[in-house]
C-alpha cells in the first residue's frame, strides 16, 4: 500500500517533470537522438541518396565494409591520428600550462598568442600550415636544413603526411588544453605543496603525487575531449591532403563522406558512421573505467 | 467540440485535394508556362545564360525560363534530389554524366526521344558523338543533351621549345616528347613536361592513346592492371623518377595552388609545357604559351577522355513545363548560342554547326584553343559508366598518387588498384 502510494506521487509529478525537461529535450531529440537513430536504421539499407525509396539489406553493408581493405586502412589511420593527437596535446598542453602558471610580465600575451589557433578556423590554418609544409622554400624545410637536417616530404609523401597533419591538430589543441591546465592548476591547495616541501619532497616528486593527482579530473576531460575532436577531424585533412598522398590520411570520417556525397551509398556510408560511434563509445568506455584509477575528484 | 474538429479536419483534407488536382507549374489560360532552369556557372556565364534566356522568352510568348544559379555541380545534385523528393523539381537542370544517368535509372528523368522525333530541326549528327553518347541509356534511349564539353589539351612555352631547338609539330606521342627530352634539359629547363596532378586523368588519358581500357566488353572485369596500363604507367614513372624528364604536382592541397604552380612552371621557365584546361587559356598571351593536341602513344592518336555538361528534364513536371523545357534546351543549344558559350568559356561546344557561325569562325583563327579543341574532340574517350558509383576512379586516382609521388612500380599498384576495384565491381553487379 505504502509503496502504490509512492508510485502514484511518483506519476503525480510526471507531468511537471516532462514540461520541465521538454525545452531542452526538443533539440535533444530532433537534433541528436532522432538523426542518430535515423543513421542506424539507414546502415542497414541500400540507400542512395536519391530514391525515395530503399530495401532493408541487412547487415550487407557493415559485410562489404569488413571486406573492404581501404575500410581497414581508414580504420587504421583514424586510430593512429587519434592517439597521435591525444598524447601530445595532453602532455605538451600541460608543460605550456606549468611554464606560464606563475605569471610574469608578458605572460598573458603567451597565452594570448598560445590560445589564439584554437579560435582561427581549422581552413585558415590549414592553408596557412599547407605553405609552412611547401618543400621548397617553406618554413618547416628552411628550419630543418637551418639545423643541418635533412628536408622533409611533409604532405608530399605518404610516410610524413600523417605526422603532418597530427603536427598541425596537436598545434591548434594546444592552447585549449593549455587553458584547462591553468585553470586547474591554480585551484590546486598551495598548502599541499607547503606540507610535501616541510617533509622534504622536491619539485618532481610534489608534481606526481600532489599536481598529477589534483589535475586527474582535467586530464581526463580533455582526454575525452580531445579524443573525440579528433575522430570528428575532417577539415584539416581535406585542406591539406585530401586524404592523399596514395590514400595515406584517409581516416574513418574522410571515408563516410566520400562514401556517402561522392559514391551515393548512404547504406555504407552511415554504416561507418555507426562504426564511428561504436569506436567512440569503446574508447570512451576504457578510458571510464582506467580512470577509476587515476582520477581523483 | 469533437465533430467541430472532424468538420476542420475534412475541410482542409477537401482544400489539399482541391490545390493538388492542379497539376504545379501549368499556366493558367493567356499566361506563358513558367520554365525553370538550375545551374551551377559563374557570374559571367551567368550574365550571358540571362542573355540567352532573354532572347528565348523575347522569341515567343508561350514559355517564360527563369535561371537559378547553384553553387557548384555536387550542390545542384543535392538540391535536385530535395525538390525531386519534394516535387518541385526545375524542368531544366545543368548535371554531370554520371548524376545524370543515376537519375535517369531512377526514372526521375524525362527521355529526349519523343520530343527529338516530333522536332524537324533535330539531326543527331549536328552534336559530338564523344560528348551525345554520354546522354545515352545502353538501350539508346537519350536522357540528357551535351551542354558543353570539357576536355585537356597540351600547352607548350614557345620560347622553350625554339630554346631546345624542337619542332612543337614534331611532338605527336609521348615518345616523341621523351626523345627530345634532354633538349630541354640542355637549354635549361628542369623538365621537358608536366602532366597535370591532383588526380589521374592525364595518366588516363595516355593509357586510353595505348588502347587501354577499364571495363572488359561484358562490363564484369576491371582491367586497369591490363598490359596497356602498366606499360604507360610504368613508363611515366620511369620518366618522373628515373630520367626527370617530366613531373606532377601535387601538394594536397584543396584548392588550385598546385594547378597555377604548374601553369607558373611553364610561364617561369622551368618546364616546357603542361596538360590543362582550356579555361587555363583565358589569360594567355598566345605568342608565349600555345596549345597543341595532348599526345598519343607509340604512334596511336591521342584518345583523352572526354567530360560532357548535360541538360536535363527531370520527370514530374506538366507536359506543356516539358515541351517547354525541351523547346528551351534546343535554343540553348542552337550553333548560335552554342558558339557564344564557347567563346566565352573556351570550352567546347557539343553542336559541331558552330563552325558555321560567322563570329566563331572569326575566333578560330584568333583563338588557337578553340581550333585545338574541336580537333581533339574528333577523337577522345569516353570514361566507361562505372556501376561501383566511383571506386574504380579512386583506386587509379590512389594508384596514380602512389606511381608519380611515392615511385611505386606500375604493376604493383595497378594490381592492387585492380583488386580492390574488382571487389568493388562483384559487389555492385551482385545487387
Amino acid at each position: 500500500m505504502g509503496n502504490r502510494v509512492k508510485y502514484k506521487r511518483r506519476y503525480d509529478r510526471l507531468p511537471t517533470v516532462l514540461l520541465y525537461i521538454l525545452p531542452a529535450m526538443i533539440p535533444l531529440v530532433v537534433f541528436w537522438i532522432y538523426p542518430i537513430l535515423r543513421t542506424i536504421f539507414l546502415s542497414f539499407t541500400n540507400w542512395d541518396y536519391i530514391s525515395p525509396t530503399y530495401k532493408i539489406v541487412g547487415l550487407k553493408n557493415y559485410l562489404s565494409l569488413f571486406k573492404n581493405p581501404r575500410f581497414f586502412e581508414a580504420l587504421w589511420h583514424t586510430l593512429v591520428f587519434t592517439m597521435g593527437t591525444l598524447f601530445p596535446t595532453i602532455i605538451f598542453g600541460l608543460i605550456l600550462a606549468l611554464l606560464l602558471v606563475r605569471a610574469f610580465r608578458g605572460s598573458g600575451v603567451f597565452k594570448f598568442i598560445l590560445f589564439s589557433p584554437w579560435i582561427t578556423p581549422t581552413v585558415a590554418i590549414s592553408i596557412v600550415w599547407s605553405w609552412i609544409y611547401k618543400v621548397d622554400g617553406g618554413i618547416a624545410n628552411t628550419i630543418l636544413t637551418g639545423l643541418g637536417l635533412e628536408p622533409l616530404k611533409w604532405i608530399n609523401s605518404s610516410e610524413t603526411a600523417m605526422l603532418s597533419v597530427i603536427i598541425v591538430t596537436v598545434w591548434k589543441s594546444l592552447g585549449y588544453a593549455m587553458i584547462f591546465y591553468l585553470s586547474a592548476l591554480e585551484k590546486v591547495p598551495g598548502a599541499l605543496y607547503e606540507a610535501s616541501a616541510l617533509d622534504g619532497a622536491g619539485k618532481w616528486r610534489q608534481f606526481i603525487d600532489i599536481t598529477l593527482p589534483s589535475i586527474s579530473p582535467t586530464t581526463f576531460f580533455l582526454m575525452i575531449i580531445t579524443m573525440v575532436n579528433s575522430l570528428q577531424a575532417y577539415d584539416q585533412i581535406q585542406i591539406l591532403t585530401q586524404g592523399g598522398p596514395a590514400g595515406s590520411t584517409r581516416t574513418l570520417l574522410y571515408m563516410y563522406y566520400q562514401l556517402g556525397f561522392n559514391e551515393y551509398n548512404m547504406g555504407q556510408a552511415t554504416g561507418v558512421a555507426v562504426i564511428m560511434i561504436i569506436i567512440t563509445v569503446i574508447l570512451s568506455l576504457i578510458q571510464f573505467r582506467g580512470s577509476e584509477k587515476w582520477v581523483h575528484y | 467540440m469533437k465533430k467541430v474538429l472532424a468538420v476542420l479536419l475534412a475541410a482542409f483534407l477537401l482544400a489539399g485535394c482541391g490545390s493538388s488536382a492542379a497539376p504545379a507549374g501549368q499556366a493558367s489560360s493567356g499566361e506563358p508556362v513558367e520554365i525553370e532552369f538550375w545551374l551551377a556557372q559563374g557570374n559571367n556565364v551567368m550574365d550571358l545564360v540571362n542573355e540567352e534566356i532573354k532572347n528565348f522568352n523575347e522569341s515567343q510568348d508561350q514559355y517564360h525560363v527563369t535561371a537559378v544559379q547553384q553553387e557548384n555541380y555536387v550542390k545542384t545534385f543535392s538540391n535536385l534530389q530535395a525538390a525531386i523528393s519534394g516535387k518541385v523539381a526545375p524542368d531544366v537542370v545543368l548535371l554531370d554524366t554520371a548524376p545524370a544517368r543515376q537519375l535517369f535509372e531512377k526514372k526521375a528523368l524525362v527521355p529526349f526521344d519523343e520530343f527529338q522525333k516530333a522536332d524537324p530541326d533535330f539531326n543527331a549528327d549536328d552534336f559530338y558523338a564523344v560528348y551525345a553518347d554520354q546522354g545515352k541509356y545502353d538501350d539508346g534511349t537519350t536522357f540528357a543533351r551535351p551542354w558543353y564539353g570539357t576536355i585537356q589539351i597540351a600547352y607548350y612555352s614557345v620560347k622553350a621549345f625554339e630554346d631546345a631547338g624542337v619542332d612543337p609539330e614534331s611532338i605527336k606521342s609521348w615518345q616523341d616528347l621523351v626523345a627530345v627530352g634532354d633538349k630541354f634539359k640542355s637549354a635549361g629547363y628542369q623538365y621537358a613536361w608536366e602532366p597535370m596532378g591532383g588526380d589521374s586523368k592525364n595518366l588516363i588519358d595516355a593509357a586510353f592513346a595505348n588502347g587501354a581500357k577499364v571495363l572488359s566488353d561484358d562490363g564484369k572485369t576491371v582491367l586497369i592492371n591490363s598490359p596497356e596500363w602498366v606499360e604507360v604507367w610504368e613508363s611515366i614513372r620511369t620518366w618522373i623518377h628515373v630520367y626527370v624528364l617530366i613531373q606532377t604536382k601535387w601538394n594536397g592541397i584543396d584548392d588550385w595552388v598546385y594547378w597555377y604552380d604548374t601553369i607558373d612552371d611553364v610561364i617561369e621557365g622551368r618546364a616546357a609545357g603542361y596538360t590543362g584546361s582550356p579555361v587555363d587559356s583565358v589569360d594567355f598571351d598566345f605568342e608565349v604559351i600555345r596549345p597543341m593536341e595532348q599526345f598519343g602513344w607509340n604512334g596511336n592518336v591521342s584518345m583523352p577522355w572526354a567530360q560532357a555538361l548535360m541538360l536535363c528534364m527531370p520527370a514530374g513536371n506538366t507536359e506543356a513545363e516539358q515541351q517547354g523545357a525541351y523547346e528551351f534546351i534546343k535554343f540553348l543549344t542552337n550553333p548560335e548560342n552554342q558558339a557564344a558559350y564557347t567563346m566565352l568559356t573556351t570550352y567546347p561546344a557539343a553542336n559541331k554547326k558552330v563552325t558555321e557561325v560567322p563570329e566563331y569562325k572569326e575566333f578560330l583563327e584568333k583563338n588557337p584553343v578553340a581550333a585545338v579543341l574541336l580537333s581533339q574532340s574528333e577523337h577522345a574517350s569516353i570514361y566507361p559508366v562505372d556501376p561501383t558509383g566511383g571506386k574504380i576512379l579512386d583506386e587509379l586516382n590512389i594508384a596514380a598518387e602512389k606511381i608519380e609521388i611515392e615511385g611505386v612500380s606500375a604493376q604493383e599498384a595497378l594490381d592492387e588498384a585492380q583488386a580492390n576495384a574488382q571487389a568493388a565491381l562483384d559487389e555492385a553487379l551482385a545487387g
